[in-house]
């Protein structure tokens, strides 16, 4: 096959290229204009595998365009037109670059047939996204954006590990396939912990609030559809029926309710139930059958509809009031009712309210536990998407638009209706979450098992009662307990604890014993200088001018000069290491491959 | 501005729409009870067959994780808003909290003017000050 084929991610990233050329008249226009095209490519993709490029000893598959990655790139670029509208009046054409070339990644990762291309584009996403958090430009947004960089390098890092060693192995190749989850080895389970790293499963999760509570308000919108969404494909793709999954998804949809209880950042608390939906997609890979395989995807394309609903939601009251705590907000219904109205509607989907989104998919994973008679999962889904109402459906609209609290004035001036661009893509979002909610063939004729997800009826009787009564009770528990739930300005310490805490241990350690030293030398000093001044004051002296304190000195000056080398590497030279680590790494991946390659010849 | 209206007028009369909420709560326990309108045949476990089971279900979940989540909160897992913003150099065990900022420089400085105090040697105090 040729190489003539015109990969949908090009469309984006030539988009991106251009983009500072276009004028200013034609802007919005051209931001317009390249994410419908990205759509339109992706509409016309034919099936098969395509992009075949012969590198080295590699095959690289660019464009694999099955079932699977078709559902998927069809979601990832209707969001891109989603999200690029959000944010068309940012004047600013290097957030629009950043954004377009993570869509760019994720794309990519979803047409890969081959680990090669996958890696490359998964590391395309992890440094493209990293500016949608910086460009907030807070002192906390840079900080947060390198802990997000180094946490997906180690993913990364971890990833390409995996894939080398599976790869090298007798009997594969680099193509990227359904691998054998039956009989897990090493490199299987360390290209899982890369997958599931980039779906935040704990305890390899806490970037993700910590990421996307800090990144741009049109950043987070980006960042809440791509880099978990790409990573539960890919997850679809190698890892259905890997027992382990289940567990952990379920642990998941648990874990991210907890954490929203305790929130009070509205974003971060957006970003916690991230984690618990992806935690029903983990659960449904891990099932594997061919209806939990459908419902993690149908559940991935309505997340990413909801869930960038109600990032957009919020991302519009901090845009307008500057303000994303619960604490710092109420009372906004008399300002921004619309808004309230569309974010209303994202709570309603992700909560699986009937004719509503979440509904039509979520349910499909449920059933599937069900069916395989795992009741356990199905139980705790339940309780999970219980937990989502409470959160999502109740407190988010709650305590921005009613509550008690009323803002500080100058937030309370500042707050209106968003731009109309951010109204109309709010309520773009929000029809689409109704019409795959009331109309399900549009969704079920696009999941890799159509035929399957055609005799599946979500509508029935005792569905819509048991989710009506589990919903409805919820509601009112969150009524009665509801000075329970009244926010605390505080924050909630997570795994990233670990990152953001425990080098200070380190240094803690590197210091109290070089402290200890310190001390002793000091103290042998005055010992050594005491007897030479018994007998001699003037020697002493010398002797301790020159030679005994110039050691002091020296000794002290190199503490000093490792503590504030130490204090670097936290932060200051960190794209210098970064680089350095990673040039490290791949020379000893390309050694590590002429080397395998020269022995089995 | 229809729909700040409209919610006025919702907010004005709370007390009626209180009562419709209990009232569409009950509703959907009693059309759940009745055979002829919910079929009960496919559910999985006979639990699910009991009236009013996920009603129960879903309001003892509510509360469940409400309280469960709270209570692990304040396990010390809430805690103050600048909690990883206070010094860079501040350690992590309030133990060592006398090491707080300056680290090894000032520690040596420490040293050096201790001396002198110790031993009455005067020129050995410009030691801790050669930065």
């Amino acid at each position: 096959m040729t190489n003539l084929w015109f990969h949908p991610a090009l469309v984006l990233i030539l988009g991106a290229l251009l983009l500072p050329l276009v004028p200013t008249s034609l802007k919005k226009g051209y931001l317009l204009l390249i994410p419908i095209l990205l759509f339109a490519r992706i509409l016309t993709l034919a099936r098969g595998e395509f992009g075949q490029v012969h590198f080295l000893d590699w095959t690289l598959v660019f464009g694999r365009v099955d079932a699977l990655s078709s559902v998927f790139g069809y979601i990832m670029s209707l969001m891109c037109i989603i999200g690029t509208l959000y944010g068309l009046h940012v004047k600013d054409d290097s957030q629009h670059i950043a954004a377009w070339f993570y869509v760019a990644g994720s794309i990519g990762c979803i047409y890969a047939g081959d680990f090669i291309t996958l890696f490359l584009f998964w590391e395309l996403m992890a440094f493209s996204s990293v500016f949608l958090i910086w460009f907030r430009g807070r002192r906390e947004s840079l900080s947060a954006g390198y802990r997000y960089l180094l946490v997906h390098i180690a993913g990364g890092v971890i990833l390409l590990a995996g894939i080398v060693l599976h790869c090298k192995a007798p009997g594969h190749d680099w193509s990227f396939n359904q691998l054998d989850v039956h009989h897990p080895t090493t490199a299987i389970y360390l290209i899982m912990a890369g997958f599931i790293l980039n779906a935040a499963v704990p305890p390899l999760h806490a970037w993700l609030p910590d990421a996307y509570g800090e990144a741009t308000f049109n950043g987070s919108v980006f960042m809440c559809a791509f880099t978990t969404k790409t990573a539960v494909y890919a997850l679809c793709r190698g890892f259905a029926g890997m027992e382990i999954l289940v567990p952990l998804g379920v642990i998941m949809a648990l874990y991210g309710v907890v954490y929203a209880v305790l929130e009070n950042d509205c974003r971060r608390l957006l970003a916690y139930h991230i984690i618990s939906q992806v935690g029903y997609m983990v659960a449904g890979v891990g099932l594997g059958t061919e209806m939990a395989i459908n419902g993690a995807c149908a559940h991935a394309f309505a997340h990413i509809l909801y869930k960038g609903l109600l990032f957009m939601g919020c991302g519009a009251v901090l845009h307008m009031t500057g303000q994303s705590k619960f604490t710092e907000l109420g009372g906004l219904w008399k300002k921004m009712p619309w808004t309230f109205v569309f974010t209303l509607i994202g709570g309603l989907s992700i909560s699986a309210f009937p004719l509503f989104s979440g509904f039509v998919s979520k349910s499909m994973i449920v059933t599937a536990g069900f069916e395989e008679h795992k009741y356990w999962v199905g139980f705790l889904l339940l309780l999970a998407s219980a937990g989502t109402f409470l959160h999502t459906g109740l407190k988010v609209p709650y305590f921005i638009w009613f509550g008690k609290n009323q803002p500080k004035k100058e937030t309370w001036d500042r707050a209106a209706e968003p731009p109309w661009n951010m109204n109309v893509a709010m309520f773009v979002a929000s029809a689409l979450c109704i019409f795959i909610g009331c109309y399900t063939p549009y969704l079920y004729k696009m999941l890799p098992y159509p035929d399957l997800a055609s005799e599946y009826h979500p509508y029935t009787a005792y569905h819509v009662f048991e989710t009506l009564q589990i919903l409805l009770f919820t509601g009112l528990g969150f009524f009665l307990l509801l000075k329970k739930l009244v926010p605390d300005p505080t924050i909630s310490l997570d795994m990233d604890w670990f990152y953001r805490k425990g080098w200070r241990v380190f240094l803690w350690f590197a210091r109290k014993p070089v402290q200890l030293l310190d001390t002793w030398v000091g103290e042998l000093y005055r010992v050594a200088g005491l007897v030479p001044l018994m007998i001699s004051a003037r020697v002493s002296g010398l002797f301790d001018n020159e030679v005994i304190d110039g050691a002091v000195d020296g000794f002290a000056n190199t503490i000093r000069g490792m503590g504030r080398r130490l204090r670097f590497a936290q932060r200051g030279q960190m794209q210098q290491s970064l680089a350095f680590a990673f040039a490290v790494a791949a020379a000893l991946i390309i050694a590590f491959l002429l080397y395998t390659n020269a022995l089995a010849r | 501005m229809n729909l700040v209206n409209l919610i006025q007028f919702l907010r004005d009369r709370l007390k009626t729409l209180i009562w419709i909420a209990y009232a569409i709560l009950a509703l959907v326990v009693v059309l759940d009870a009745i055979p002829a309108i919910v079929d009960k045949e496919h559910a999985h476990t006979a639990l699910e067959r009991w009236p009013g089971f996920w009603a129960l279900y879903g309001f003892v979940a509510c509360v469940l994780i409400i309280i469960l989540s709270k209570w692990y909160g304040h396990l010390g897992i809430m805690t103050r808003e600048d909690y990883y913003e206070d010094g860079a150099e501040a350690p992590p065990s309030p133990g060592a909290a006398t090491s707080a900022s300056g680290g090894g420089s000032e520690h040596s400085r420490q040293a050096g003017k201790s001396k002198p105090a110790a031993h009455g040697h005067g020129h050995t105090s410009k030691g801790g000050h050669h930065d």
